[in-house]
Order: C-alpha cells, then sequence, then structure tokens
C-alpha cells in the first residue's frame, strides 16, 4: 500500500510541475509578445505620432505667420486712401508712365524758374513703351509687372555762374527724381556761361 | 507519516508556483490590455492630428486665396516697389552743386576758370587762367595741403599757353584730378545755419 500511495504521490508532482512549466511559458510569451508589440508596433506608432505632431506645429505655425501677413496686409491696403499725399509725391519722384513730354516741361520749368536761357533739351525714353493708348492698362493699372526704367537727357542752357548753381540745385532737390550723370560749363558770349548737362530721369512702367 | 509530511510539502511549493505565474499572467495581461488602450489612443491621436493638419492647410489656402484676392493688393505692391526703387536711388543721388564750394575754396584768388568738366568716375577737368607762371606754382602748391587733397588729389597740370589780352599777358593751362566722391554725396544742413 505505502508503495502505491508514494506512486499517486509521484502522480501528482509531476502534474504540479507540468502545470507550471506551462503557466512559466505562458508568461514567457506574454513577455514576448508584449515586447514584440511595443518594439514592431508601439514604437513606430508613437513615433509617426511624433513626426505628425512635430508637422502639426510647423503648419500651424505657417497657418498663423500667413494670417499675419494676411492681417497686415488688408492693414497696408487699408491704409492706402489715408496716404494719397505721400503716394502724390512717389508719382511725382517716379512717375508709373515713361511720359518724355511731360519731363521736357517739367525741366523747361525748372530752367525758366532758375533764369537761364535754353539752348536745347532732348530726351529719350523707352523707344518700345507705350506710353498713352493701353485700354487693359488704362482700365487696370496695377495689374502689370511693373520695372524701373530711365529716360536720359540733356540740356544746354546759358546763364551767369549763380544762375547755373540754382539750376543744378534745383535739378537735385526737384520733386521728380532727376540724376545729373555730368556737367561741363564753360565760357560764353557777354560774360555768360554755358552748361551742358546730362541727366536721367527715371519711370516705373510695364 | 515522513512521506505524508513529504507529499504535503511538495504540494504547498507547487501551488505557490502556480500562484505566482497566474499573478504574473494577469500583470502582464493588463500590461497588454495598457499597451494596446495606448496603441488605440495613439491611433486615434494620429487621425486628429491629421484631421488638425487639414484644416491648418485648409485655413492657409483661404488666406492664401484672400490675400490674392484682396482689393487693392496690386496698387499696394506697385507702391511697395516704387518706394523701394526710390529709397535705392535717393541713396546713391549725388549732388553737384556741393563741388563748387571746395573748389572754389581749393583756387587761387587770382585763377579763373574758363571751363569745368565734371563727369562719374570722379573726373574733374578744368581750363585754369592765372596772370604769371609763378601764379600757376602757386595754383599747384595748394593741392599738397591736406585740407585740399583730401577733396582734390591725383592733380594733373598741362596744355600750358600764354595769350596776351587787350591789357595783359595769361597762362592758360589745363588741370585734371580726381575729387572725393563724398564731397558730392548728400549732406544734411547743418543746424548752426542762421
Amino acid at each position: 500500500m505505502p508503495v502505491n500511495f508514494s506512486k499517486n504521490i509521484n502522480m501528482g508532482v509531476k502534474l504540479q510541475a507540468k502545470s507550471s512549466r506551462n503557466s512559466l511559458f505562458e508568461v514567457g510569451l506574454l513577455v514576448i509578445i508584449c515586447v514584440l508589440f511595443v518594439w514592431f508596433i508601439l514604437l513606430p506608432k508613437k513615433a509617426e505620432v511624433d513626426k505628425k505632431d512635430g508637422d502639426l506645429a510647423k503648419v500651424q505655425a505657417q497657418q498663423a505667420d500667413i494670417h499675419g501677413q494676411l492681417a497686415t496686409l488688408q492693414n497696408l491696403i487699408g491704409n492706402l486712401p489715408a496716404n494719397t499725399g505721400n503716394i502724390s509725391n512717389l508719382d511725382q519722384a517716379i512717375p508709373l508712365d515713361g511720359n518724355t513730354v511731360r519731363l521736357q516741361l517739367l525741366i523747361q520749368s525748372i530752367a525758366q524758374s532758375a533764369g537761364v536761357t535754353v539752348g536745347n533739351i532732348n530726351i529719350s525714353g523707352n523707344p518700345n513703351g507705350e506710353v498713352v493708348g493701353d485700354p487693359a492698362l488704362s482700365a487696370n493699372p496695377y495689374a502689370v509687372q511693373r520695372n524701373l526704367q530711365t529716360m536720359d537727357g540733356t540740356i544746354y542752357v546759358i546763364g551767369t555762374f549763380n544762375q547755373l548753381e540754382v539750376l543744378l540745385k534745383k535739378f537735385e532737390n526737384s520733386g521728380r527724381l532727376i540724376d545729373v550723370g555730368s556737367l561741363a560749363i564753360g565760357q560764353g558770349s557777354e560774360g555768360n556761361l554755358n552748361m551742358t548737362v546730362t541727366f536721367k530721369a527715371y519711370y516705373f512702367a510695364p | 507519516m515522513a512521506q505524508i509530511n513529504l507529499l504535503k510539502q511538495s504540494s504547498t511549493g507547487g501551488g505557490l508556483n502556480k500562484d505566482i505565474s497566474k499573478i504574473l499572467i494577469w500583470v502582464f495581461l493588463v500590461i497588454l490590455a495598457l499597451l494596446l488602450a495606448y496603441y488605440g489612443w495613439l491611433f486615434f491621436e494620429s487621425k486628429n492630428i491629421d484631421n488638425k493638419i487639414g484644416a491648418a492647410q485648409i485655413q492657409i489656402n483661404n488666406d492664401n486665396q484672400a490675400a490674392l484676392a484682396a482689393k487693392g493688393r496690386g496698387e499696394l505692391l506697385t507702391r511697395q516697389q516704387q518706394l523701394r526703387s526710390l529709397s535705392g536711388l535717393i541713396a546713391s543721388h549725388i549732388y553737384w552743386s556741393q563741388l563748387f564750394k571746395p573748389l572754389a575754396a581749393a583756387t587761387l584768388k587770382n585763377a579763373s576758370y574758363n571751363s569745368l568738366t565734371v563727369s562719374s568716375g570722379n573726373n574733374l577737368t578744368l581750363s585754369v587762367t592765372v596772370p604769371t607762371l609763378e601764379d600757376v606754382d602757386k595754383y599747384m602748391q595748394v593741392f599738397d595741403l591736406p585740407q585740399f587733397y583730401q577733396n582734390f588729389s591725383d592733380v594733373n597740370i598741362g596744355g600750358f599757353s600764354k595769350f596776351q589780352d587787350k591789357n595783359s599777358t595769361s597762362i592758360k593751362f589745363e588741370v585734371k584730378m580726381q575729387y572725393n566722391p563724398k564731397i558730392i554725396q548728400y549732406q544734411p544742413p547743418s543746424d548752426n545755419a542762421g
């Protein structure tokens, strides 16, 4: 009997050991599943979310920037009507058309106000540039791409030194931006001097 | 009796291991469940971020469209370019009339100019008349003085000719020199004028 009893006991221990091994195997399997899940699924997903989070921050910053720029643009556009005086000065300094006749009239007027006698005025603009008569441009003058362009001119005048100096100063301080390129002063008749000035004026046209 | 004691001990140890294993299984099952829940949160967070990015991009497009369609934008851009061009031109605007004062200061009292030619490249050409040859020498000596050679330098004199007027004889010669470009740059009016 004790022998049989002992056999029964041995069988119980084996069963328990087997069950315990199974449990350990299950624990090990769970650990492996957890590790694999973390390594191959969770961490890549986390990295993807982190990257998207960074992208979102960039897009939101860009959005805020563009929104700010839009607000600035609307604010500046809103300020345009209040600055008609400054715009008028700007148009006087660099007009939006290459009208050479208007420049010639201005130069003539400056020369007359300086008291010199005008011998000759020559002005040349862009030979291909349209001055007037463009219906599309007249309808929407700001829809076209404009560039800074120049008109070159020469003026020959006769006068006293003081008059020539006044003429130069008027050129230099004119509301229309005029750059004197060179000047030559020589002796004229009856104690007068003659002066030849080459100059450049600018306009902002298509 | 001894066998029975042994059986008890063996049975108790196996049960404890089994309990620990069970606990461990539950612990890892809970961890796995938490990990799955975290994954689920990440999944929805990812979708949420995608939606936010999409919304932000739509807003950016709307703002861009609004900026492009803004009434007065064309005029504003034209004025800005015009102003930028003007600022650049004013910075390089030159004042030839400012050349006369330092030139007069550097000129001998009894010298007179028949012609003056200035051009870009800082070149100045003068035709000068003085009464005597000694005056030519004096005229040249002026340009060795620091207060004058800082404005006019590299003075070349040539083309001498002697001519006779009704009452006197004069020496005529040509002077080529370099002027300091700072002379013709904008100089703000001094406060002590007047």
